[in-house]
Order: C-alpha cells, then sequence, then structure tokens
C-alpha cells in the first residue's frame, strides 16, 4: 500500500505550517510572560 | 558506603533469582557475539531492504554502482565516491545484484536477497503494543478523573 | 561529505561567538542564584513560555535533526511518523507534571519520588537505571558533538566535543537551570527556523512529484505503509520515548521548577508543538536520491541533503541548528545529572544534614565532574555506546508502571515496584541479544506492568500520599 504523492504532500506541509506556527506562539507566549511579570 | 544504605533485606530466594537472571543474560550476550553467523562474501540478504557496501581500495576505477534486479533491469545507480561507503535502503523483497560499471569494465560484488519481515509478526508487534498503550491512556485517565 | 565543509576558521569563530555569549548570559542569570532551589530549580517559579520552550527545546536533540532523517532513509513514511511518535512522552508526562507537583511540592529529584514512594530498594534499582541512561545520554551527545562538528567542518573530533563540552558545563555551572531554560528558548526558535528553512528548500529545489517519482522507481519500500520492519519498530519507539521522558530527573526537575499549574500545561503544548518536527526535519532524506546522493553512513543522510540543498551557507546553518540541538539537550542533562547525585547520593546517603549552601557547592563540582567524566568517555570514542544508548530501551521502559502506579495507585508496594524494574530490565535485554532491538522496550514495559499487576492484585497495603510530603 503506498502513500500517494498528494497525501505526501498534505502530510509534509500541514507539519511544515505547524512548525512555522511554532517559534511565533513562543515569542507570542514569552511577551505575554514579560509584560505580565510572569517570566520566573 | 554499603553499609549506610540499610538495603530492604530481600529473601534468599529472590536473591537467587536475581544471581540467576543477571548470569543467564551475560551468557546470551556472549553466545550472541561468538556465534554470530557471516555470511558468504558474494551472497547476502536483509530483512528490512537496507544494506551497507563498504568501500574497498579496488573500487576506485570504476564511475557506478549499478543494482540490477534478478531479471538484469537496472533498479538503481548510484556514483562512485572515492573512499565512501554506500548505504542502500527501500528495496522491496527480491533479489538484487550490485555492480560496479566504468566504461570498460564491471565488477561483479554480491547478490542481496531481500525478504522482509513477515506482515504478520510486523502486525503482531503493533497490536501488542497498542493494546498496553491503550491500556496506559486508561490508566492514566482514570488516575487523573479520581484525583 | 568534503563538498560542503566549513573552514576551521569559521567554525571556530562560531564557536567562540557562541560560547562568550552563553557564557556572559549564564553569568548574568545566575548572579541571582543564592540557594540550591534558585539554582537548580530555577526558584520552582518558571512561567508558560520559558516552559514550554525548554521543554521542546531539550526533547529537540542531535537525534531530531539526525535520526528522524536516518530513520525516513531507512523506513520511509513510517520511520518519520515513528520518530514523531516520541512527542507521546511529552503529552503524556503533562498529567504526571501536575500530579507530581500536587504530590512533592518541596520534592527536588525523581529519586525524591521514588524513595518515599517505594522505599530504598525500589530507589536503589531506579537510580541504578536513572544514572546508567543519563551517563549513556550524556557521553552520546558529547560524542555526537565531536562527530558532527568534525564532519560539517575542518575541526578534529576532540576539539569539536571539548568545544560543545566547555561551553555548556560553563554556562550550567555559572546559572544552574535559568541559565539551561533560557539558552533552550533561543535554541528552541533558532533549531525551529533553521529546519523548516532547509524543509521549504527541499521542497522548492525537488518538489514532491520528483521525489515521489524517484522513490517509487529506486526505493519503493519507503513509500509503503504496510512497511514491516517500520511496523515493527513502531511502539516499541513509543515506548523508549515514553520511558526515557517519565523516569528521567530532566523532565521531573522541570516538574519541580515550573510555577504551580504551569507544568501540565507546558507538556501538554511542548508535545503537540514538537510533533510535527520530525517530519519536517525527516522527510528531506525522501530527496536523497533524487539529488543523486548516497550517505556513507545512514545518519549523515540529513546534513548531507540539507548541505546539498543549501551549498556553502547550508554548511553554517546545519552547524548552528546541530551546536543548537547538542547544547539544548546536553545542559539539561548536566544540570539534571547533578540534581540527581546532589540529592539522592550526597544528601541521602552521604551528608543528610549538608545545608542548601553546601549542596549549592556540591551541585557545582558535580557539574564540572561530569563534564570531565564525560570528556574523558567520549574522548576514546567508544563505538559501542551508540549501541548502549539503544539498549537503555530496556532499562528506561521498565520504569513507565512503577511510576504511573507510583503516582496513582496507592495498593503498589516498593517492593513489586523493585521486581518490575529489575524484571523487566532483565526481560527487555534478553529480548534485545535473541530477537532484536526492535523488542527490547515492548518486552521490558509488558513484563513490568505484569509484575506491577500482580503486585496490586495480592497486595494488602494502602499508600497514604500525605506520607509524600514527609522528608525522607
Amino acid at each position: 500500500m503506498t502513500i500517494s504523492e498528494s497525501a505526501l504532500t498534505i502530510l509534509v506541509y500541514v507539519c511544515l505550517f505547524a512548525s512555522c506556527i511554532s517559534p511565533l506562539l513562543l515569542l507570542y507566549w514569552l511577551i505575554r510572560d514579560f509584560k505580565g511579570k510572569k517570566l520566573w | 558506603m554499603f553499609s549506610l544504605l540499610r538495603w530492604h533485606t530481600m529473601s534468599r530466594p529472590a536473591t537467587l533469582l536475581m544471581t540467576t537472571c543477571l548470569t543467564s543474560l551475560v551468557v546470551i550476550a556472549l553466545a550472541t557475539t561468538a556465534f554470530a553467523v557471516t555470511a558468504a562474501e558474494n551472497e547476502r540478504s536483509s530483512r528490512d531492504g537496507t544494506v551497507e557496501v563498504l568501500w574497498e581500495s579496488g573500487y576506485a576505477q570504476y564511475d557506478t554502482l549499478l543494482i540490477a534486479s534478478a531479471r538484469g533491469e537496472t533498479v538503481a545507480q548510484y556514483p562512485v565516491i572515492e573512499g565512501q561507503n554506500w548505504v542502500i535502503t527501500g528495496m522491496e523483497d527480491g533479489r538484487y545484484q550490485f555492480i560496479l560499471e566504468s566504461q570498460s569494465s564491471s565488477k561483479f560484488l554480491f547478490t542481496l536477497g531481500v525478504t522482509h519481515y513477515s506482515l504478520s509478526a510486523a502486525f503482531s508487534l503493533f497490536v501488542a503494543g497498542l493494546v498496553m498503550f491503550l491500556y496506559l491512556l486508561f490508566t492514566l485517565i482514570k488516575g487523573e478523573r479520581s484525583d | 561529505m568534503t563538498d560542503f565543509m566549513l573552514a576551521r576558521d569559521t567554525a571556530l569563530w562560531i564557536l567562540v561567538a557562541f560560547g562568550v555569549v552563553w557564557v556572559a548570559w549564564g553569568w548574568y542569570l545566575g548572579r541571582n542564584n543564592r540557594t540550591i532551589e534558585d539554582y537548580a530549580l530555577a526558584g520552582r517559579n518558571v512561567g508558560f513560555a520559558m516552559a514550554t520552550a525548554t521543554a521542546m527545546a531539550t526533547w529537540i536533540t542531535s537525534n531530531t535533526t539526525l535520526v528522524a532523517p536516518q530513520l525516513t532513509y531507512q523506513f520511509g513514511v513510517w520511520g518519520m511518523l515513528g520518530y514523531s511518535m516520541a512527542a507521546l512522552g511529552l503529552i503524556l508526562f503533562a498529567p504526571l507534571a501536575q500530579r507530581i507537583r500536587t504530590l512533592l511540592p518541596d520534592g527536588f529529584t525523581s529519586g525524591d519520588f521514588i524513595y518515599r514512594r517505594y522505599g530504598r530498594f525500589a530507589w536503589a534499582l531506579f537510580i541504578v537505571i536513572s544514572l546508567c541512561y543519563a551517563f549513556g545520554w550524556l557521553v552520546s551527545l558529547g560524542m555526537a558533538g565531536g562527530l558532527l562538528l568534525s564532519s560539517l567542518s575542518d575541526l578534529s573530533y576532540l576539539t569539536g566535543m571539548t568545544a560543545i563540552l566547555v561551553i555548556c558545563v560553563g554556562y550550567t555551572l555559572l546559572g544552574g537551570l535559568k541559565a539551561v531554560i533560557a539558552t533552550d528558548f533561543v535554541q528552541s526558535i533558532v533549531i525551529i527556523t533553521g529546519v523548516v528553512i532547509v524543509a521549504w528548500v527541499c521542497i522548492d529545489t525537488v518538489g514532491f512529484e520528483t521525489m515521489h517519482t524517484t522513490l517509487t522507481e529506486q526505493q519503493p519500500a519507503l513509500l509503503d505503509l504496510l512497511f514491516p520492519a517500520a511496523i515493527m519498530f513502531f511502539f516499541n519507539n513509543v515506548f523508549f520515548g515514553i520511558g526515557e521522558i517519565f523516569h528521567s530527573n530532566v523532565w521531573w526537575s522541570r516538574a519541580f521548577a515550573f510555577a504551580p499549574g504551569i507544568g501540565k500545561r507546558s507538556y501538554l503544548a511542548a508535545g503537540l508543538l514538537w510533533l510535527p518536527i520530525p517530519i519536517v526535519t525527516g522527510f528531506i532524506a525522501l530527496a536523497a536520491t533524487s539529488l543523486n546522493l548516497i550517505p556513507p553512513s545512514a545518519d549523515m543522510v540529513g546534513p548531507m541533503v540539507a548541505a546539498k540543498l543549501l551549498g556553502s551557507i547550508g554548511a553554517v546553518f546545519i552547524f548552528v541548528i546541530v551546536f543548537s540541538a547538542l547544547a539544548s539537550s546536553m545542559d539539561s542533562l548536566l544540570a539534571a545529572t547533578s540534581d540527581l547525585l546532589t540529592q539522592d547520593i550526597v544528601k541521602k546517603l552521604l551528608r543528610p544534614d549538608a545545608t542548601s549552601d553546601t549542596l549549592l557547592k556540591v551541585n557545582r563540582y558535580i557539574v564540572i565532574g561530569l563534564g570531565v567524566g564525560t570528556w574523558c568517555i567520549a574522548a576514546f570514542k567508544l563505538a559501542t555506546l551508540g549501541a548502549l544508548l539503544n539498549f537503555t530501551g530496556a532499562f528506561v521502559a521498565s520504569t513507565i508502571w512503577p511510576i504511573v502506579y507510583g503516582l496513582y495507585q496507592p495498593k503498589l508496594t516498593g517492593k513489586w515496584a523493585g521486581i518490575a524494574m529489575f524484571a523487566g530490565t532483565v526481560s527487555g535485554l534478553v529480548g534485545y541479544f535473541t530477537i532484536g532491538f526492535y523488542v527490547a522496550a515492548i518486552i521490558s514495559c509488558g513484563v513490568s506492568l505484569a509484575c506491577c499487576r500482580i503486585g496490586i492484585w495480592q497486595s494488602k497495603d494502602m499508600f497514604h500520599w500525605h506520607k509524600l510530603e514527609e522528608k525522607g
């Protein structure tokens, strides 16, 4: 049962998109914690 | 320092059991390495479609590593790079011939027989793991709920 | 490998720059560390952002950048999906992190819990398992540092290995867990950004159509969703990953360090954010054949493809990504292992009356000692250590059920938890040598579960959770 080209494409693109979001999310949470004086 | 530990006292049978287990382990480890089977030089086998071809000094005169199926069709070809091994992966079940080629000559290296593990064995292990994993999830959820 | 080497001077400058900045930052963060809790647990008040980033960065090791492509190159789609499942370790640890913080508000290490919950017998076995794994991982990271930095540049193995150890020991020593966490944050951003760029360039240069066509002709098994070996290994890897996280003080110390209520959310977020990364780092291995690349060893396929795609800039990229991945794990290991040795060996066994100042001093000496010890072993470049890390799967998977039942099931006693860990480890190792490495963790976990269930079934004891708050 071979994975189709489109399935492989979708899998990788979804993961790539999620990975693009994660640094932005981390920075957003950092700024939020910093403003709320909850960094550590 | 051992006197500081105040070991929990174990019963004799338990100590004996553990010693036996450890000794058997060492014996098995030694036996496995001592009786490692070496394949004949020109006949190899693989259970997962992977093979490593080690570089030898006589290979420098060739340009390409060719992989041919049993019917003689070329499956893949890879460049020869001085001093560098090859790791070939992703081969399906079948018999393959590994041949080094240059414009003027060729050298037969070996025949590789690929027989993947049986799907039933693979799925049995998969299902066993899945069941244990689901039980772990169940235990964690149950534990959280009764918290 | 010579077509993407960084010049020696460039590599050295990058290392020196990282070293100076990280060590200076470590000193700055550590200047207010007064007590052992400040040093080892960052004051027990780490916020969500830092908590999530450190959990992510620590779990992105050199393996994520090297082994994910390697497994994809060997087992195809299942290889990268299987590696991705290591995120389950972080995700499933989320409720445990909360429970740990609730049950042991003054705890320091995983050993603290096992000792108070199960007693000395189980604790001793657990410490042996923990230290075997910790040293194995630490030395393999040191070796990986030397091997990778020397293969990507003109630096020698010893120079690369020494540099990474000196830098990590330096800022961990000066700054403690705060330095580890702060550098982890930056390193996580660097790693993720780097791997995303490499992936985008791969798609742009090669494309899915070419990849799929080439693979269908030359490596068809890599696209096979019924690849038997990969299916076999799948849950073994899952339990290996879960065992690594559930038992290791790297994760327990964070559970103690995070502010109340943060642990569960941050481990969950970290796990979910980590999940796609092995697929992003791994899939580039599928482009190797399309780029006419053949790796000399399977673990070099990732760096080779990235370097081919990015050219000379690529070498700098990979160097920085790999350095960040190595450092973010090595610093955590140094900190957590020194905590374990300080609290569980020095304080519990040798100096029970030691003050916070003494423990702080001892902890720092141990960090240095671990660095020196790692260097000595890694300098011999013992090839078998890679294999050693493989069969730690049998060790760590045996601890999963004792820990889970320890936290939630009051009927399991120390004797049976100890038997479960021992029997699990032994049977896992037997499976490793007689059948193959792909059954070690699963057998270990299964036998350990059976022992725990027997222990619970025949138990007439009931552990009272408030006892965990009594100091041992």
